[in-house]
């Protein structure tokens, strides 16, 4: 709240700070528009102007075009008609001839158009009216074989320059005998006179006017010292002048095919001037006009230019009255800025004391906390003081039991009965005591942060009929009734870490199993509630009993390590106030939930939410099919099962119909023997109303002679039944609940042949095998020497890991079946010891079992032994039966290695 | 900071109204500065004859004391520009005296366009459209006039009660009257081409500018044909036997050279040459001399010959800059203005082509005011085809080959029609050289070729002008015509003597020191190369001054008199400079020297000699 409200302060200032400018952004904005606008409408009036004046300039030069044209076409017709009369006489001599052109001048008035007549004769000399004068300096110019030519000749024989109109005699004419012929005729026109026709008045004596070739160069040599372009070629100069707008020369030159005159401009010397050129293409002459960009549309360059002016004075007036208007508001935001850093401090000193205000609230917060923490501090000092009291009582408890019962046994060492109730009395307290250690340990693991979560593909089911194996001889000790139940389980292959589900499942039951009075009843529910995510299934597990029930004020505090309620009752049980809470740790940890309800004397609930992701192995849904089932009969007086059956199986592709009673069943296998298309498998529920699953079995087998599989679903123990139902001709017995993965099992064991009862009828596993045995531990390597005897085992025991690879590396392939391994040993401990075997060069390095066996059980524990090259890993203490199990289920692995690889090679 | 935000809007105001006004000139000082920047440039000219070091090289050097001017002797003809150009090696500005326009327009962009120029509006439009391209474009300015004509030696012929001539039927009679008193009628070196091509030319300038003449010439000129009109050359042809029959004109005739003919001119044993106003002040002749015109059937039909001392261009590369153009266009206008006309033959016997330019005719010309006036001036047909044509066929008919005038008329239109073929390639030249000079060293490409020369002739010592070698050579294949353009057109003579220690000091004492000769240094470009021996120079306020002679570093024998070749103008230097050293007996090469260098090339297959480092200069 505070840091908002300094956010806030800041925004403020800051607002205050910028807010000073903002009258500027206007001014600015106004600067930038005047100069743009002015750039742009100056370039606009410019380009305004050059469009008038090169379109007055156009028009004058179109005019004097159409009169010089006028002109030229005059001499022209002038110059005929002399030629006519010369050519109409004959001449006695040069002399008549040039008397005649003398008389032709009169006739013609030439003078009075400052215009001569020549002849050339056929050397190239000309004559006039006084006679010879010498070769005319023009002569290659009216060499080329055409009949007409005009041109300016600066010629020798007068001074000046004149336009030439020159036309070849149709014959040439003789002149008396002297042998000089005459060829062509000329008129000369002095240029001055023609001057009127290309001079404009329009422009004063401004304009300067060349007469120019098509390409560019000049015609004449008369050339004006004040000329603007005193170059030869003139166009060529222009090439080289700045155009700032309107066409270049070369442009200007391509236009002037399409257009009779065109204009542009240019600048030389810092100076703009404005040009026209008209070309008189019949004469190969073109005509320029330049002048100075001043004198051309004067009047509207007047009228723009006064217009600039008063835009100008308006943009600065503007732009005045805009800095005043500033200045006055600059002002005003001064006062305004005093004001409101008056209102700033008042609100400061507001806040100062708010702040002081809540400082103070903060402190007495902070010493309740304190107080608080303290109490905590002491209450976790208490409970511990507790626990130690309690650990003190509960670890002296079955530790006098066993050195009590110790004691006793040597003292009745030679009364049987006693030796055997003071050793059973001995196993149970030292179990009760190993539990005990275990907890502690976990405990004081998960608190450190130090336990991870093994995940592996694990199928649920599995995990529950394991635990339902474990825990149900305790829920027999107790006489209570135990029920798994198991509700819309759609994905049984799940990655999960299945010792700890395995230890949270067992510590719930387990307590179940304590906290319920004899007889009791505890249900074991498996659900897999709806989910949207499409990789995680969602999985509650409900541990329910009806037994002693917790107070309210026990159930805040369940998952408290080193907690139990004190009662009566509770007392006499043995437990280390552990167990819950390294459940809630390992939910929390599994990024679970768990919940519990309880009453005093009612019983408790153990609510458990997992999500769990969906494993990718599938499972073999292709079982059904390649082993040919395709229809099952299912009979249970319990249609909701028939019916849970019926969808699971359906959704493989197997037809399910079902019974609800064994009659029916029996006329339903009946019936399908008679179509021909008998049921692939028949399932029955055992206790049915009326006739029982094994009696049905019996009579289906009786009216019907295939050898179909019938199984056997029932909640109850199969012992019990195990004789009668296999007599009646039941093929296997199923668990209840239904597991899909159960029943595929099972089927796929009748159908291999693979009685359970051949398994039951093995002897131990450990018969007749010698063992190597790695331990550093006297005691506990006697013990384990001991036990193994009594499996019917041998055993050879090294104290450390190096003496044993050694050993083993001596050893004859086959002398040791399998290996023992403790990993913590002086000289070489148990990873090392495995992958010095493993490693080895004996045949047997990589295929002998080795099981590590220590006291270290922790996933990671196992996670390592394994990563050393062991096949399993057993805890110590050990005990035979999970080390008979553990060695079979190693055995039996391989086994199928072996069959597999095998039948690949093959 | 309220004043620094007022003077920002003030600022912008500002701004605001140069936008509105529009300012930003470039000062006078940058101009100024821009022009400065022009100066200390180098600048590479081409002179068409060696001629031009008497005194034209010089003025263009005091004229530009700023331009460091490489100066070299070209070989006179476009083709070896067109060469240079291939070798993209043309000279900043190029002269040339044969010259025609159609010879030049296959690679004028490479040529400066001087058109749109102040230079090129100072010419006569009357001359300047002769080198005026159809779309208006002038690479090439003409110098003065050169005034070719009959030189007559009137002395001679009043000793003789012989009239001078008025008409062609009195001049036939003339050197009748000549030939029965045992005197060369008219004499010429009839082994140079120009010569031929002249007096063939010169003899019917009448019947070549009539009408048809010019008509003709107008087709040929511009390309539209590449023969002669029977109706125009049969006559020229007619008179050119005509005139090898009465004026005694042999195959001996061929063998001479400019310096022999006026040596026999001068001795009175023969009264006529053919030559220009120039060499007749060249060759002193002008005190007893009549420059005659080329005579026709009547007074009226006589015709002086004439043509431009020389043309001038520059190259397109020289004035890529702005600033390097100007530079070059004030040489050349400095090259072409009077002052610039009055240093190639002392500014007499020529006629200016530039408005506003009076060259003082001599008295020589008095005959030639009425020419001038008439405009009886014929300016000869040059094209190359013209030169080499008229070579062939005029030395053919000398000798008989073409006996009457059909033939030798048809034997030019086959020669002129004839395509030319790609001449062989006859050479290739491994290592090219720059001809820069440097002052520690001297000219690699000189030295490379008076080394060469050295071997070839044999002698112990040799010295040549470095302008002798026409400017970079380039590694590469050579045609025969190519081997020429390697050394300078004109043709030096190789003097060879026997001279001592003190000898060679005297004779450098002359060459380094003596100015207005065939020869004379203009500036270090044009400093003098020795090949077998080493010179140390030092840079004196008035020119150069030799310090000392050295073979290999060391001193030469005082003892012993050394084999000298000397390349250089007999007539006009080199005889005078060899006698300032005490050497009057001196003999000469047979062959040329610019075909010892094609021989050594093409005929030896060997390479040139390698340059080595042979002057000094201080």
């Amino acid at each position: 709240m505070v840091a908002k409200r300094e956010d806030v302060g800041r925004m403020n200032s800051s607002r205050r700070k910028y807010g000073r400018w903002i009258p500027v952004v206007p001014a600015v904005c106004l600067l930038v528009f005047l100069l743009i606008g002015g750039v742009y409408f100056t370039e606009y009036l410019q380009e305004q102007i050059f469009v008038e004046r090169t379109t007055q300039l156009n028009e004058i030069t179109s005019q004097v075009r159409t009169n010089l044209n006028n002109a030229l076409n005059a001499h022209w017709n002038y110059l005929t008609t002399a030629a006519n009369e010369l050519e109409r006489r004959e001449y006695g001599s040069v002399r008549d001839l040039t008397e005649y052109i003398r008389e032709l001048e009169r006739i013609l008035e030439t003078d009075n158009y400052s215009s001569r007549l020549m002849v050339l004769d056929h050397r190239g000399n000309c004559y006039d009216k006084d006679g010879k004068h010498g070769i005319w300096t023009d002569i290659d110019r009216v060499s080329g074989g055409d009949m007409r030519y005009t041109f300016i000749s600066d010629t020798d024989s007068y001074d000046g320059s004149y336009w030439a109109f020159v036309q070849r005699l149709r014959e040439p004419i003789e002149a008396g005998v002297t042998g000089t012929s005459f060829t062509h005729i000329v008129l000369l026109k002095d240029i001055h006179t023609l001057t009127e026709y290309y001079d404009s008045a329009a422009y004063g004596s401004q304009s300067e006017t060349y007469i120019l070739k098509s390409n560019g160069t000049r015609m004449y040599d008369d050339i004006s010292d004040g000329d603007t372009i005193p170059a030869y070629n003139v166009l060529k100069a222009l090439e080289g002048m700045e155009h700032q707008r309107g066409l270049s020369v070369t442009d200007l030159r391509e236009k002037l095919a399409e257009k009779d005159v065109v204009s542009t401009s240019f600048k030389y010397m810092d100076k703009e001037y404005y040009y026209c050129i008209t070309l008189l293409a019949e004469y190969d002459t073109m005509l320029l006009f330049l002048l100075p960009a001043d004198f051309v549309a004067s009047g509207t360059v007047d009228m723009v230019g006064a217009v600039i002016r008063m835009l100008l004075i308006l943009a600065f007036l503007l732009f005045g009255m805009m800095i005043l208007a500033l200045v006055m508001v600059a002002r005003q935001q001064k006062s305004v800025w005093l004001f409101k850093q008056e209102q700033e401090n008042l609100r400061r000193q507001e806040e100062m004391n708010r702040k002081l205000e809540e400082s103070n609230i903060m402190l007495a917060r902070s010493k309740e906390s304190a107080e608080e923490a303290f109490r905590i501090a002491e209450e976790a000092n208490q409970a511990k003081s507790s626990f130690l009291s309690n650990m003190s009582h509960d670890i002296r408890t079955p530790m006098n039991a066993i050195v009590g019962f110790a004691a006793l046994l040597t003292r009745d060492a030679e009364n049987p009965d006693k030796v055997r109730e003071y050793t059973r009395k001995i196993t149970s307290s030292s179990q009760h005591l190993l539990g005990l250690i275990n907890d502690i340990l976990d405990i004081s693991k998960i608190e450190a942060g130090k336990t991870t979560l093994s995940l592996s593909d694990e199928n649920l089911v599995e995990l529950i009929e394991n635990i339902d194996s474990i825990i149900r001889p305790q829920m027999r000790a107790k006489n209570h009734s135990f029920e798994v139940i198991s509700r819309d389980l759609r994905h049984e292959q799940v990655v999960m870490d299945k010792l700890r589900l395995n230890q949270i499942l067992l510590n719930l039951l387990s307590n179940a199993v304590k906290y319920t009075p004899d007889g009791g009843h505890i249900t074991l529910t498996v659900q897999e509630l709806p989910q949207h995510a499409r990789q995680f299934a969602h999985f509650r597990f409900i541990v329910e009993d009806n037994g002693y029930g917790m107070s309210e004020e026990y159930v805040q505090t369940i998952f408290q390590a080193f907690t139990r309620e004190e009662n009566s009752i509770t007392n006499k049980i043995q437990g280390t106030g552990l167990g819950m809470a390294i459940t809630k740790n390992l939910v929390d940890l599994m990024g679970g939930n768990i919940v519990v309800r309880s009453k005093k004397g009612k019983g408790s609930v153990f609510t458990v939410d997992l999500q769990l992701h969906i494993s990718e192995q599938s499972m073999d849904y292709g079982f059904w099919k390649k082993n040919g089932i395709t229809k099952i009969l299912v009979v249970d007086d319990e249609e909701v099962v028939c019916e849970h059956i019926q969808a699971a199986m359906e959704e493989l592709g197997v037809q399910v119909e079902y019974a609800l009673d064994g009659h029916t069943a029996i006329a339903m296998v009946k019936q399908s023997a008679q179509k021909g298309c008998l049921y692939d498998v028949v399932l029955l529920d055992w206790k049915m109303p009326g006739m029982d699953g094994v009696e049905a079995a019996r009579r289906i087998r009786q009216e019907i002679a295939q050898k179909i599989p019938i199984l056997i679903l029932t909640g109850y123990d199969w012992e019990e039944m195990e004789e009668e139902a296999r007599e009646a001709g039941i093929n296997a017995f199923l668990q209840k609940p239904f597991f899909l993965t159960s029943f595929r099992q099972r089927v796929d064991l009748v159908l291999h042949q693979e009685s359970e009862q051949e398994e039951r009828d093995e002897q131990s596993i450990l018969h007749g095998m010698h063992i190597l045995v790695a331990e550093d531990n006297e005691i506990n390597a006697e013990i384990l020497c001991e036990l193994l005897a009594m499996a019917g085992a041998t055993c050879e025991i090294f104290e450390n890991g190096q003496l044993a690879a050694e050993a083993f590396a001596r050893s004859e392939p086959g002398q040791y079946q399998i290996i023992l391994m403790d990993v913590q040993m002086p000289v070489m401990n148990g990873y090392e010891t495995t992958r010095v075997i493993r490693n080895s060069e004996h045949p047997l390095a990589s295929g002998i079992p080795i099981l590590a066996m220590t006291a270290n059980a922790f996933a990671e524990d196992i996670r390592d032994a394994l990563e050393a090259g062991m096949n399993a890993h057993v805890s110590k203490p050990v005990d035979m039966a999970v080390l008979e199990k553990t060695i079979r289920t190693v055995l039996e692995g391989q086994e199928r290695l072996t069959e597999r690889r095998s039948s690949e090679d093959g | 900071m309220r004043s620094r935000k007022w003077s920002g809007v003030l600022l912008a105001g500002m701004m605001l109204l140069s936008f509105l006004t529009g300012c930003g000139e470039k000062s006078a000082d940058d101009r100024v500065e821009s022009k400065e920047q022009s100066q200390n440039e180098k600048v590479t000219i081409a002179f068409w004859s060696d001629q031009m070091t008497e005194c034209y090289g010089k003025y263009l050097q005091d004229k530009f004391p700023n331009v460091e001017f490489e100066f070299y002797v070209a070989t006179n003809s476009t083709d070896f520009y067109r060469f240079k150009k291939e070798h993209d090696n043309l000279p900043d500005i190029l002269t040339v005296r044969r010259f025609a326009l159609k010879d030049v327009a296959s690679w004028r962009d490479s040529l400066m366009d001087l058109s749109d120029s102040e230079l090129a509006n100072s010419f006569y439009q009357f001359y300047l459209r002769n080198y005026t391209y159809d779309d208006g474009t002038v690479n090439w300015l003409p110098a003065c006039a050169e005034i070719d004509s009959i030189i007559m030696n009137k002395t001679l012929l009043d000793e003789n009660d012989i009239p001078v001539p008025a008409n062609y039927q009195e001049f036939v009679a003339v050197c009748r009257k000549l030939s029965e008193l045992g005197i060369r009628p008219f004499l010429s070196d009839f082994g140079a081409d120009y010569t031929c091509m002249e007096i063939l030319q010169g003899l019917s300038a009448s019947q070549l500018t009539s009408q048809a003449g010019r008509e003709w010439r107008q087709k040929y000129e511009s390309g539209q044909t590449n023969q002669l009109s029977e109706e125009i050359w049969m006559p020229v042809f007619e008179r050119m036997q005509e005139f090898i029959d009465y004026a005694g004109i042999t195959k001996k005739d061929m063998e001479g050279n400019v310096d022999s003919v006026f040596e026999v001119y001068k001795n009175h044993q023969a009264a006529m040459v053919r030559g220009t106003g120039e060499e007749a002040v060249r060759y002193s002749i002008d005190r007893e001399s009549l420059l005659m015109p080329y005579y026709g059937k009547t007074e009226e039909d006589n015709w002086y010959l004439t043509y431009p001392a020389f043309q001038v261009a520059a190259s397109a590369k020289a004035g890529e800059t702005s600033e390097r153009r100007q530079l070059i266009l004030d040489i050349m206008e400095a090259m072409l203005n009077e002052e610039g006309l009055k240093h190639i033959t002392g500014g007499q016997n020529m006629i200016a082509y530039n408005k506003n330019i009076e060259l003082e005719p001599s008295s020589l010309l008095e005959n030639l005011k009425p020419y001038v006036e008439d405009n009886r001036l014929y300016i000869r047909l040059a094209s190359a085809d013209m030169f080499s044509c008229s070579k062939t066929i005029v030395q053919g008919m000398i000798t008989g080959e073409y006996p009457d005038a059909r033939s030798a008329f048809e034997a030019f239109n086959a020669m002129m029609g004839k395509e030319k073929e790609n001449a062989p390639v006859v050479a290739h030249i491994d290592n090219g050289y720059p001809y820069a000079f440097c002052a520690d060293g001297g000219s690699q490409a000189a030295s490379a070729i008076m080394n060469t020369l050295r071997e070839e002739v044999g002698t112990e010592l040799l010295v040549g002008q470095s302008i002798n070698v026409a400017g970079d050579i380039a590694a590469g294949d050579y045609t025969e015509e190519e081997l020429g353009f390697l050394t300078m057109g004109e043709s030096p003579s190789i003097l060879l003597c026997e001279m001592t220690r003190e000898q060679l000091y005297d004779y450098f004492r002359y060459i380094l020191t003596t100015p207005g000769m065939r020869g004379s240094l203009i500036n270090d470009s044009t400093l003098y190369v020795s090949s077998g021996f080493e010179m140390e120079i030092r840079r004196t306020d008035t020119g150069y001054e030799l310090e000392k002679l050295t073979i290999d570093g060391g001193e030469l024998d005082h003892a012993k008199s050394y084999s000298v070749a000397v390349l250089g103008n007999e007539v006009l230097m080199q005889k005078e400079a060899l006698a300032a050293a005490g050497v009057m007996d001196y003999t000469k090469t047979e062959i040329p020297y610019k075909q010892i260098i094609i021989d050594r090339l093409a005929s030896k297959g060997k390479q040139l000699a390698k340059p080595v480092d042979y002057i000094t200069l201080r």
